[in-house]
């Protein structure tokens, strides 16, 4: 069994490897950073919002998950792509989106895993992706929907 | 001497600007099906101009290759993405003051009828042999000089039409600029590894055929060896689609070959060598032009042999290309430092270098980005930037990783 990672983890763990990202907010029980990446040629100013499950409640990756939100510059939307208007995002009740790094469905993240080995590096393949897709039209990094009416 | 950084013992294309430079002069490159052909086109005409009963029986001392064919810098002809113009010279042993247009005739009577080719045509310097799949073979004869350096020649320049004294011997050593831009460009070993294997890979090769890409022979025709000779690969390309719609004639490939040589340096990154070769340019053309001269260069192996004497006519001409050098430059100094997307550098890129080589130089990267997310395998440096080895090579050390994964997302809609 894995135990969930200590917000202090996850703080030490993004400061060792993400040099750029620092952190805004903390408590024993969530962390806030802010950060810069450079996957190609732009750079992007990343905000991520991370909550630890309470005892109570029972683990969900979709939930829980670390609330990825790309800042600067805006992102650029598509109409009419078959991908939606940006790919691989979720939707706030505001309308911002951030970003769907992975399927809840699978076991690909939970609160045992470090962000700075999976929800950091994953933001840098998304906006990798992004910056692919509006050049060519084509999202290659695959993925997965949840279609809802 | 320019200092220009240097980049050894790191992967080639980790840099995306490095990348997509490499990748458009991938998609200029000689296909490698063509290399051979190439090859047994150049013996068969020899033997066809030497056959028995040609005016050239006996009179042809050597065949050898000139131009970007000796420097393995070949891409594709003006305004097109699939022609290929290769150039020979044809070495005859005939007197160097043969009147010119004799030795021309004696040259294109002896292709005349030529079964393979399409059409053969007698230019000013030389003869032209095309082929149906839009290759053309230029065959220029030449006279060594009984004195001076190895392969110090003439070359014979008559104009259909004019009159004989208008017609030249022009002083040219084609095999000795080949010799001294191989010796100021040698091989990078990683370098040329590295891009032989994107090359495979663009072609559509399987991982067994890159097993060959360990040993690049220094040898061996059409295979680009170090950044210098692609970054001349670049900067003809850009002239080639900047020059497309001007009817007179553009800078001349060997010129520009000549200045690649004279900055070139091991190790230095394929952008920092493009913007110093035509930073240098620029400052030799702004030299002549203050002086109210036209640039002049000649062959470092024979100062006779004047690259710039078809171009520049007039001074505005060197300035034009001045001009066009300074805004590709800023360009590149602007992809290199500043914060560009991929789809704003692909809009510069296409500009400079054309839609075609560019769309596909953008779409191979963009599924290299897509492949490394889903399958991991890419690495991060501490800034975020994705670096993908290739397909053969072993993912960097030192960087971060992270495991594949799937994106998700919600779209409205019944599931497609």
């Amino acid at each position: 069994m894995s135990f969930n990672k200590t917000i202090s983890e996850q703080i030490d763990a993004v400061a060792q490897l993400w040099p750029t990202f620092q952190v805004t907010e903390s408590d024993q029980e969530s962390v806030s950073w802010i950060g810069t990446l450079r996957p190609l040629m732009c750079q992007y100013t990343v905000e991520i919002a991370y909550r630890l499950p309470m005892p109570v409640e029972v683990p969900d990756p979709m939930r829980h998950q670390p609330v990825v939100c790309v800042k600067n510059p805006p992102l650029k939307h598509r109409r009419h792509d078959r991908e939606g208007t940006l790919p691989h995002v979720y939707w706030d009740a505001e309308g911002n989106p951030s970003l769907c790094l992975f399927d809840p469905r699978t076991e690909e993240w939970s609160p045992a895993a470090l962000i700075a080995e999976t929800t950091i590096p994953w933001a840098a393949d998304w906006l990798g992706c992004y910056e692919g897709w509006r050049a060519t039209g084509v999202w290659t990094g695959g993925g997965t929907h949840t279609y809802i009416d | 001497m320019i200092n220009l950084n240097k980049c050894e013992n790191e992967d080639p294309f980790s840099d995306p600007l490095e990348a997509l430079l490499a990748d458009i002069a991938i998609n200029l490159q000689l296909p490698p099906g063509l290399h051979g052909l190439a090859i047994d086109r150049y013996e068969a005409i020899r033997d066809y101009a030497e056959r028995e009963g040609s005016p050239l029986e006996d009179k042809i001392l050597r065949f050898y290759a000139q131009g970007s064919m000796a420097i393995d810098a070949t891409i594709s002809t003006r305004g097109t993405d699939d022609e290929y113009d290769l150039d020979i010279v044809a070495e005859l042993n005939i007197a160097p003051d043969t009147p010119p247009h004799e030795a021309l005739d004696l040259l294109a009577r002896s292709l005349a009828g030529y079964p393979v080719a399409r059409k053969v045509e007698r230019q000013t310097r030389c003869i032209t042999i095309r082929y149906a799949d839009k290759m053309h073979v230029d065959v220029t004869p030449a006279s060594r000089l009984p004195a001076g350096n190895e392969r110090d020649s003439h070359i014979f320049h008559a104009k259909e039409g004019e009159p004989a004294s208008k017609h030249l011997h022009v002083p040219m050593n084609a095999w000795g600029f080949g010799h001294w831009y191989g010796l100021q460009t040698p091989i990078e070993p990683d370098f040329a590894k590295s891009f032989r294997q994107r090359l495979i890979e663009a072609r559509g090769g399987t991982i067994t055929e890159t097993a060959d890409v360990d040993d690049v022979p220094e040898q061996t025709p059409f295979y680009v060896k170090n950044r210098a000779t692609v970054a001349l690969q670049l900067i003809k390309r850009m002239r080639n689609i900047q020059y497309a719609d001007f009817s007179g004639r553009m800078p001349p490939s060997v010129m520009i070959s000549c200045f690649a040589g004279n900055v070139a340096q091991v190790g230095t990154p394929l952008s920092d060598i493009l913007i110093a070769i035509c930073r240098e340019m620029i400052r030799a053309i702004k030299e002549a032009s203050d002086f109210r001269r036209k640039l002049m260069v000649v062959n470092p192996a024979f100062a006779r042999d004047c690259f710039t004497d078809r171009w520049p006519e007039t001074i505005g001409e060197q300035d034009r290309f001045a001009k066009l050098l300074r805004d590709f430059v800023a360009d590149l100094v602007r992809l290199k430092q500043g914060n560009v997307p991929l789809e704003e550098a692909q809009r510069i890129l296409k500009g400079w270098f054309g839609e075609g080589v560019v769309s596909r130089s953008v779409m191979m990267l963009n599924e290299r980005l897509g492949r490394g997310a889903k399958g991991g395998g890419r690495s991060f440096n501490p800034g975020g930037r994705i670096i993908i080895p290739g397909r053969t090579t072993a993912p960097a050390t030192g960087l971060a990783a992270a495991a594949g994964h799937t994106f998700h997302g919600i779209l409205r809609g019944p599931a497609r």
